[in-house]
């Protein structure tokens, strides 16, 4: 198993997407923690390791995608599959390099974010900034959702095997369906129990609107666990092209 | 080493028979034609035998494991499906990195059948730009990397110039005469009775004929493989 995931790990790192994206992650974050230091003088480092989360979710997402839906897109799965025949192995693998870069993406942006923060509140306010162990047990958070939404995402690519429908149908759920469906269905309670609100709760105090933070991840886990699952049946029973 | 065994080998995709009843064994050592018309079988087969589909019912072993089993089979079976399955943005040398690192193969060999298929080169290109003979090197490349008993090879000379085809002919002969046993499928008739030992034949996914190349020719009265081949196709059974 561990030069399965070494190989799954090289095939990341030998790709321009997985650093074109971390590089993406850096300006994005810069950014943010710019404009949030500029915006006032009582802002914390933890607001601006939130602020760069959900950008760094969907880059996460974007990249574990390829990394999976790309294999069949490419038709690099034969030679995958070739090599390990056990097509289960070749998903927890995969599921696990994701992860990581999941969580490394949204570490790097917390960092990149809290810096430009921090540096702008100096410069420009003059305010010296209150640490608190709050910023540490955040980008705890922000690093275990990315790995998360980057599994999920990995699940989805395996279920769908195409990159584009895979990324729109994770970013369309997330962005549109999450926002119209308590709508639709005239049951705004049920917003909080899906799976984008369910990850928001893990990290802001949305009051009544969202799930206390243990139970969003729990809820959560599940969502991912559901997607994965099925991605994984499906990858296993389905031969490739 | 290298024994292929196919028993009672059936895969249906719905109502439509792909491969039906196919029971075949070859020796260690050969190299063995796989020939049938488009839509024979014969990628079908390929593809049972290397655990890429699953059979309807029947097994396919190489040295009496389904490949499934194999512990690792980049050192048992070398295989060579299709031309297009390296990513495009991926050079040459980190495709079969890649590969190399699943099987805890040395990155030195990487380079050395990179030479062998005439990609030294190449190596640090990327595969989108290669041409489709460079695509079938690598692909035979990759085949090669763990050294192993067994190669499958599928349509190896497509895409390959006159040379890349002399060349790919002496490089399997040389195979072969190091005790490998290699299977090769192709349309390229003339060719292939210039590197085969044995010729196995399928039609509408049945065996027609397996056997040694001259003395199919005796027995059918044929002077070449096409003589044969189309022989048997008209006749549909030997």
């Amino acid at each position: 198993m561990k030069d399965l995931i070494a190989a799954e790990a090289l095939k990341l790192r030998t790709l321009l997407i997985s650093r074109v994206v971390l590089a993406v992650a850096v300006v994005i974050s810069a950014l943010g923690g710019f404009f949030l230091g500029d915006a006032g003088e009582d802002v914390t480092p933890t607001a601006a390791v939130v602020v760069s989360g959900q950008p760094m979710w969907f880059l996460a997402v974007i990249v574990a995608v390829l990394s999976v839906a790309g294999e069949f897109h490419h038709r690099t799965i034969r030679t995958t599959v070739l090599q390990t025949p056990q097509r289960s192995r070749v998903i927890v693998a995969k599921a696990i390099v994701v992860a990581v870069y999941g969580s490394l993406i949204a570490v790097v942006g917390s960092a990149v974010s809290v810096m430009a923060a921090v540096v702008t509140l100096r410069l420009k306010h003059d305010v010296q900034v209150d640490w608190s162990l709050d910023v540490v047990t955040t980008v705890l958070g922000v690093a275990a959702l990315g790995a998360a939404w980057a599994v999920l995402a990995a699940g989805a690519g395996a279920l769908l095997r195409s990159s584009t429908v895979a990324i729109v149908a994770v970013l369309v759920w997330r962005l549109v369906l999450e926002g119209i469906l308590p709508i639709v269905t005239r049951a705004p309670a049920i917003a909080k129990w899906l799976p984008g609100h369910a990850a928001d709760a893990v990290l802001y105090d949305g009051g009544p609107t969202l799930l206390q933070p243990w139970a969003g991840a729990l809820v959560f886990v599940a969502y991912t666990a559901i997607v994965v699952i099925a991605g994984s049946l499906a990858f296993v029973h389905r031969d490739p092209a | 080493m290298g024994r292929i065994e196919l028993h009672r080998l059936t895969k249906h995709y719905g109502t439509v028979t792909a491969v039906e009843d196919l029971g075949v064994t070859l020796d260690s050592g050969t190299i063995t034609g796989f020939l049938g018309a488009n839509g024979a079988g014969k990628s079908t087969t390929l593809r049972m035998l290397l655990g890429l589909t699953r059979p309807t019912s029947g097994r396919a072993t190489i040295d009496g494991f389904e490949y499934a089993d194999l512990r690792s089979p980049a050192r048992v079976v070398g295989a060579m499906t299709d031309p297009d399955v390296f990513h495009p943005r991926r050079s040459a040398r980190d495709s079969l990195r890649v590969l190399a690192r699943v099987s805890r193969i040395h990155e030195r060999r990487v380079d050395e059948v990179l030479e062998l298929v005439g990609l030294g080169d190449a190596a640090p290109r990327r595969t989108g730009g290669f041409s489709m003979g460079m695509r079938q090197r690598l692909g035979l490349a990759s085949a090669l990397l763990g050294d192993p008993e067994t190669l499958i090879l599928d349509e190896p000379a497509n895409g390959l110039d006159p040379a890349g085809v002399l060349w790919l002919r002496r490089l399997v002969r040389g195979l072969a005469a190091e005790g490998r046993t290699v299977l090769v499928s192709s349309h390229l008739l003339a060719e292939l009775a210039q590197t085969v030992d044995d010729v196995m034949v399928i039609d509408r996914g049945r065996l027609i004929i397996h056997g040694s190349m001259t003395e199919l020719f005796d027995t059918t009265a044929s002077d070449s493989l096409e003589d044969l081949f189309f022989g048997l196709i008209q006749k549909g059974q030997p």
